[in-house]
Parts: C-alpha cells; sequence; structure tokens
C-alpha cells in the first residue's frame, strides 16, 4: 500500500512536469493581446495573413510593411496607392464577413464602428482586434498593438519613434508662443449645411497638437451645424477647407464673411480631408501641414 | 369699418412684430441701438462685425424664411383645394422625394467625384438646381403617370405621386448607401436649414412666390368651384383638365424653389392652410392671402427657434416645424371636431 502511494505520486509529479513542459513550449507561439476595446483576444500561433478593416489600419499596416501579409482591405482603402490592389472585402461599416471567412486569415484588424461584423466573425472563428484610438496617443499605442499581434514589435517601436520624434519637433517650435496666443481655427467639414468638428473628434485633437484653437470646440456635439453668425462674430484667423465643396476661392466670396481676418488676410486653405480624419500614421503629417499653415512664421 | 382694419391691419403687424424679433435675437446678440444705428446710418457705434451679420446673414434668412414658408403655405393651400383633401401636402405627389433625390446626387457627385461647378446660377451651386428639377420632374413624372385618356382622376394623381415616392425613396436610400463619408452632409441638408444663406438665395426663390403668388390670386374662384366636385365644375364652365394641370404645375413649381433652397421642410405646408381653414374657412381667396402671411411668419419663428435653442449649434428647421407643428395641429382638430368631420369629402 506504501509503495502504491509512492508511485502514485511519482506518477503525479511526473506527469506534471511533462505537460509544464509542454506548456513551456507553446507558450513561445502564443500570444494575448488585449485591443482598444478592452478584449482580449487570443493567438495559438503568429497570425500570417491579415485583413484590415478601416483605411487607417491599412495606412498601419503599410507603414509596419506587413503589406505582403495583407489579403484584404476595405473598398475605400486608398493610401497608399498599392493598397487599392488588394482584394476588397466590403465597406468598414458594412464588411463581407463570407469572403473574410473565405479566405481565413490569421487575424482581422476591425474599427470600433460596427460591433455586430466583429461578434459574427469572432464566431466564424477568425481571430478580430479592434483598433480604436480616440487621440493621438492611442494612435500610437495603435500602432505598437498591431505591431505586437503581427509580431513586428521592433519595426513598430521604430515607425513610433519616428512618428513621436516629429511631432516633438513641431511642439518644440509651439513651444515659443504661449497658448493664449494660438489662433483660432475654423475647420471646414461641409459647407451645405455648415458641419465643422467638435470636441473629441480627431480633427479637435490636430488642431490643437498643431498650436491652434478649434472654434468649435465649446459645443457638445462631435459633429455641429455651426451658426454661420457664431462663425463671424468669433472671427476665426484661419478656414480650412476639409471638403471638395468649394474652392477657397468660393469661400473667400461667400457674402458677409469677409468680416473674418481669415478671409481678409486670405488665409483659407484646402487641405486633404482623408489625413485630417484618419486615426493611423498621417495624422502626424496633418499636425505638420496645419501647423505650417498657420505658423508660417514658425514653420518656414 | 374699425373691424375691418383691425383684421387688415393685424397680420401686418404681427408680421412687423416676428420679423422685429427674428432680426433682434439670434446666437450673435444684436441690440436695438445697432439695429437703430445701421438705420440711421449712424454706423460709428456698430461693430462692423455686427453690421455684416444683420446686413448679410439675418436680414437675408429672415426674408428666406419667409419666402420659403409662404411659398410652402401657398402650395399647400392649392394641392388641397386641387386634391380636395386637406391632409395634402406640398410633398404629396412626389415632389420631396424627388428634391431628395437630386440633391442627394449632386452631393455625391460633389463629395465623392469632386465636381464642383461653383459658377452655376449665381453661384448657388450644384444641389439647389438639382433639387429644384428632381422636384419638378417627379411631379410631372407623376401627372404624366396618372394621366388617362387626356384625364387626370385625383385619386389617380394622388396614386401616382405615393408610387413614385416610393421608388424615389428606394434610390434615396441606395444613394445614402453609396454616400458614406458624405451621408451626415446629405442627411442634415434633407433636414432643412437657413443656415448661411445669403441674398443670393432670396433673389432665387423670389421669382416663385411673387409670380405663382399672383397667378394663383387670378384662380382663387377656379379652386373654390373645384371644391364642389369636377362634374359641378364642368358644368360651370371651368375647364377642368387643363386648371388642374396650371394648378399642379404651380404648386410643383412653389415648393420645388422652396426644397432647393432649404431642403425638405416638413409640415408647413399641410399645417398653415388646414389651420386657416379651420379658423377663417374655405374661401379661397383669403386663405391664399393668410397663407402666404402665416405661412412666412410660421417660417420665421421656426428659424429662430432652430437657431437659437442650442445656439451656437442649430438644430434642422424641419424638426422644430414639425415639434410645433404636430401638436397644435392635434389641439385644433380636438376642438374642432365637428367641424372638420363634418366638410364634404368629395
Amino acid at each position: 500500500m506504501n509503495r502504491r502511494f509512492v508511485g502514485l505520486i511519482v506518477f503525479c509529479l511526473v506527469t506534471s512536469l511533462l505537460s509544464g513542459c509542454t506548456m513551456h513550449i507553446s507558450d513561445e507561439h502564443s500570444l494575448t493581446v488585449t485591443d482598444q476595446k478592452g478584449r482580449e483576444v487570443q493567438f495559438a500561433a503568429l497570425p500570417e495573413t491579415i485583413v484590415s478593416l478601416a483605411p487607417s489600419i491599412t495606412e498601419i499596416l503599410y507603414a509596419l510593411e506587413l503589406d505582403e501579409r495583407l489579403i484584404g482591405v476595405t473598398t475605400y482603402c486608398n493610401y497608399p496607392e498599392a493598397a487599392k490592389t488588394k482584394t476588397k472585402v466590403g465597406t468598414f461599416s458594412d464588411p463581407d464577413i463570407e469572403r473574410i471567412v473565405s479566405l481565413q486569415p490569421g487575424v482581422v484588424f476591425a474599427s470600433a464602428l460596427a460591433q455586430e461584423p466583429v461578434d459574427k466573425l469572432t464566431e466564424a472563428g477568425i481571430s478580430v482586434v479592434v483598433i480604436d484610438p480616440q487621440d493621438i496617443a492611442e494612435v500610437m499605442d495603435a500602432v505598437r498593438l498591431v505591431g505586437r499581434t503581427a509580431g513586428v514589435e521592433s519595426k513598430a517601436e521604430a515607425v513610433v519613434g519616428e512618428l513621436q520624434g516629429e511631432l516633438q519637433a513641431i511642439q518644440a517650435k509651439l513651444r515659443d508662443i504661449s497658448p493664449e496666443e494660438f489662433p483660432l481655427v475654423y475647420y471646414e467639414v461641409w459647407h451645405e449645411p455648415i458641419m465643422t468638428a467638435g470636441p473629441g473628434t480627431f480633427i479637435d485633437a490636430i488642431i490643437e497638437a498643431a498650436g491652434g484653437i478649434n472654434l468649435a470646440g465649446d459645443t457638445a456635439v462631435p459633429w455641429p451645424s455651426y451658426s454661420a453668425e457664431a462663425i463671424l462674430s468669433k472671427n476665426p484667423a484661419y478656414i480650412v477647407i476639409g471638403h471638395s465643396g468649394q474652392t477657397p476661392e468660393a469661400v473667400l466670396a461667400r457674402s458677409g464673411w469677409q468680416v473674418t481676418a481669415a478671409v481678409q488676410n486670405r488665409r483659407v486653405k484646402a487641405l486633404d480631408p482623408d489625413i485630417f480624419s484618419r486615426p493611423g500614421p498621417r495624422v502626424v503629417t496633418a499636425v505638420r501641414l496645419l501647423a505650417e499653415f498657420i505658423h508660417s512664421d514658425l514653420f518656414n | 369699418m374699425l373691424k375691418r382694419l383691425i383684421a387688415a391691419v393685424l397680420p401686418l403687424s404681427v408680421v412687423i412684430a416676428v420679423v422685429a424679433a427674428a432680426v433682434a435675437i439670434g446666437s450673435v446678440p444684436i441690440t436695438i441701438r445697432d439695429i437703430l444705428a445701421l438705420v440711421g446710418r449712424d454706423s460709428e457705434g456698430v461693430t462692423s462685425a455686427a453690421a455684416a451679420i444683420i446686413l448679410t446673414l439675418r436680414l437675408p434668412r429672415i426674408a428666406l424664411a419667409f419666402l420659403v414658408g409662404a411659398s410652402l403655405a401657398l402650395s399647400g393651400c392649392v394641392l388641397q383645394g386641387l386634391l380636395r383633401n386637406p391632409l395634402a401636402d406640398p410633398y404629396i405627389v412626389g415632389a420631396s422625394s424627388g428634391a431628395s433625390v437630386g440633391a442627394a446626387a449632386a452631393i455625391l457627385l460633389i463629395g465623392k467625384c469632386g465636381v464642383s461647378w461653383q459658377q452655376s446660377l449665381w453661384s448657388l451651386g450644384l444641389v439647389p438646381p438639382f433639387a429644384f428639377l428632381g422636384a419638378l420632374a417627379a411631379v410631372l413624372v407623376a401627372y404624366r403617370l396618372a394621366r388617362n385618356d387626356g384625364q387626370v382622376s385625383v385619386i389617380a394623381l394622388l396614386l401616382a405621386g405615393v408610387a413614385l415616392s416610393t421608388v424615389l425613396s428606394a434610390i434615396l436610400t441606395l444613394l445614402i448607401y453609396i454616400g458614406d463619408e458624405v451621408n451626415h452632409p446629405l442627411i442634415y441638408w434633407l433636414m432643412g436649414s437657413f443656415n448661411n444663406r445669403g441674398w443670393r438665395h432670396v433673389l432665387a426663390v423670389l421669382p416663385y412666390p411673387l409670380v405663382g403668388g399672383c397667378a394663383l390670386a387670378a384662380k382663387s374662384s377656379v379652386l373654390d368651384i373645384l371644391a364642389l366636385g369636377e362634374t359641378k365644375a364642368q358644368q360651370l364652365g371651368v375647364d377642368v383638365e387643363k386648371e388642374k394641370f396650371r394648378l399642379l404645375l404651380t404648386a410643383a413649381l412653389l415648393t420645388g424653389a422652396a426644397v432647393a433652397v432649404s431642403g425638405v421642410i416638413a409640415f408647413t405646408g399641410l399645417l398653415i392652410p388646414h389651420v386657416l381653414r379651420l379658423i377663417y374657412g374655405p374661401g379661397h381667396r383669403q386663405l391664399l392671402v393668410r397663407s402666404v402671411l402665416w405661412g412666412g411668419c410660421f417660417m420665421i419663428a421656426a428659424d429662430t427657434l432652430a437657431r437659437t435653442l442650442l445656439r451656437p449649434v442649430e438644430i434642422p428647421v424641419g424638426i422644430v416645424t414639425a415639434l410645433c407643428g404636430g401638436p397644435f395641429f392635434l389641439y385644433l382638430l380636438r376642438r374642432e371636431q365637428d367641424k372638420y368631420w363634418g366638410e364634404s369629402n368629395g
């Protein structure tokens, strides 16, 4: 009885040691990431193939040189040019679930716009990591998260380092001006009816980072239809046209708008709205372009 | 005699009061002194921003609201008389769906294809002409669909309008689906707004209620006769089919012009003539005039609310007209139940 008891214990110990060994071996390739919606996603192996469900995520993937592993993008992924040649899997609010499942990607990077596709894909056994940066700092986190998931952490750190370096260079130049002297910027999302970007939007964050004050920063909604009267009386110093509905010349000719400093000094510029609305690596480009526009004395 | 004088002066004084209030109220405070200073050409005390705001934004906006409200109310009045249905509104024969599809197509062209014809029609942009043509085309198509042997029965017209609206709504939904980035502006446009409209919008709209109003003034007796039924009207010497087409076309032009410059503002065309009919009776001569006055005032009031409730953010005017008009309409219906149910439905 004694011997059997000891034999049982030895058996248990050996078994647990061996199983511990196998778990340890598989740990090297398995990965658990927490995405930007707080979801924990487990990977048994490194995801070789990637599907992107947002133009901003596609830009991150290209910045991390993961384009060879990218097998599916949305119809709106238009930057860089090469992204247009990838297989299309639908729009970012309405992706083609069947198509994605048939491609059997190692991981799908989705934006937070629609919960349903994420659920459906997870049910179908596809790993989904949600990328949802709310400000510029979280964009850097997003790049790191994508890098970690795809196994290119060092490249991700290098890209983040580059972007933060550029951002810090801009911030350094802005330190010469006190915040009270930051110019008032009116960013127009659409002209008819007038729509601008309020607090909580990326555009608002970009204006702040570029050393400006968002004219619509006092509203409670993210996409307000701002009263033209209020815009005129606030007297913006710079107007950014973030759409293709009117040329800057037409904006300069708007009746009544000549009372603004922006129109009087012809400081009305059209900038690519894609750069301003995508929470990807080009957000730093947006900050730079805007800073060059509203602080031309500092940057040229 | 005095009673008549009061009856004539009262609505005008209401209009003046409403306009004055609208000029003074807004997201930018403008005092009476500012207004008087401008009027008296003593511009020392007035900042140039305040002057610009009054002259280039607020005044044209009030004028535009009056003209749009008048056009919609007039059009609603005509259609209610033409279709002999007090629940008809300017949009019932397809005008709103046609205008919406036109505007959506224009916004998609601008937003997605980068088309921007700024020089079209006094630099109003692409959307107003597209919306106007959409509205007009829809009504004419509905008319054509309803025509049978040179005759258009009222029921056929209504049915054709509803069927056409359904098809156009489906197309609009498709355009919204394709739209994506420009969806938000498109939907805002559809809800109606007077934000940032200037004098050129006023000039673009002005001919329609002006000419349309004068044309309709001569037709008030025709509308009264049509209320008796088409056979009776024919016997009394009215060329029923011709008059129906003319009235329909006038209503379509009025609606198209209103929608082109301000979007689809619901309820005004339905509510105003109906309420006036309940209060003042169905005689068209006074009804048309009163529709113009009260339709205009109502729209000015609604616009003033829309731009001040959540200042400096503006709510679409259509929401205000529906929220204010609806309950009042229900109240009036309850109060005048016998009158309403007593009207003939021929």
